[in-house]
């Protein structure tokens, strides 16, 4: 697998998410994926736990978009950094929904990719700032 | 930060004068710059060292003159070691049991990733006396074999939660 194509997977990565389509989304990994959303610590592993994922996600913010700030491919893993903005319109876990807009909340994803789709990922991002921005932090 | 955590504030004005009175510091020429290969292999690991040596020197040393250092979480901006070497010190008075576990690094061409576990017992950020451990990472540009960009991602409602600084049911 080339740079190239790994820049390509981590184009579609947003583009998927972006896009509100659980299926887009599953296209991109491994049958025995394992999906790590390390800010709400919950572990998906295989199509079919992350498709609810997926679904719950899109649930919780149907407007969901990422843009990407950076993209790497490295020998063993590949990275990227994004800036995620949406509408609190469904529960997350332990977030009860607020109807409220958020934006430019900044993240990373480890991304292991195995013949040319996600074998592992890990999202790293600050539910602090999320919290703040739909009213259920104190802002600063 | 937020006003349930008001020793924050006292603890980011103590770090904001500690940066003022930072003098210019002539720096040792960054020699190793293009020292490339294998130093770029282990700066994962020097970096992990650093932070867990608590001494703010080795932290600084691991940067370029004009790097930059955000802790995004915090909403912290450093520039240049000088910054930077503020910064680590007030972590090391702030949480002085701070460790460092490295978990995964992948560094190539100039760009890469630290995944880690970072932990301690906060007595000066919220002044709690609580422990806290948070996975996060850290994206790197490296330059040569020192760092030029550092971008620190963690989840700070984690923290907050261990430490009892979250409203209930959050």
């Amino acid at each position: 697998m080339t740079t190239t194509d790994v820049h390509v997977v981590l184009e579609d990565w947003a583009a998927a998410w972006s896009s509100h389509d659980p299926e887009r989304v599953l296209a991109l990994f491994t049958d025995d994926c394992v999906y790590e959303e390390v800010t709400f610590g919950v572990v998906m592993r295989g199509r079919n736990e992350l498709r609810a994922f997926a679904e719950a996600a899109f649930d919780a913010v149907p407007d969901f978009t990422f843009q990407l700030t950076s993209r790497f491919a490295g020998d063993s893993l590949a990275g990227i950094e994004w800036i995620m903005s949406g509408t609190h319109q469904g529960d997350f876990p332990g977030l009860p929904a607020t109807g409220k807009r958020f934006s430019g909340i900044r993240g990373a994803t480890i991304i292991e990719i195995v013949g040319g789709k996600i074998r592992r990922e890990s999202d790293y991002w600050d539910a602090a700032t999320f919290m703040k921005q739909v009213g259920l932090l104190p802002a600063p | 930060m937020t006003r349930p955590q008001p020793s924050l504030s006292a603890a980011a004005c103590s770090m904001i004068l500690a940066l003022t009175a930072s003098t210019a510091v002539i720096h040792a020429d960054d020699r190793h710059d293009h020292d490339r290969g294998g130093s770029q292999i282990n700066l994962a690991q020097r970096w992990v060292d650093a932070w867990n040596s608590h001494d703010a020197n080795a932290v600084a040393v691991l940067f370029t003159r004009d790097a930059l250092y955000e802790d995004v979480s915090f909403g912290i901006v450093n520039r240049g070691p000088d910054q930077i070497r503020a910064f680590a010190e007030f972590f090391f008075a702030a949480v002085p049991d701070l460790h460092v576990n490295l978990m995964n690094s992948s560094l190539t061409d100039g760009h890469g990733t630290i995944e880690w576990v970072f932990s301690g017992t906060d007595h000066g950020v919220y002044g709690t006396g609580k422990t806290f451990s948070v996975r996060g990472v850290t994206v790197l540009d490296v330059r040569g074999a020192k760092i030029s960009r550092n971008s620190d991602y963690f989840d700070l409602a984690t923290i907050l939660r261990q430490l009892g600084l979250l409203p209930s049911g959050l």
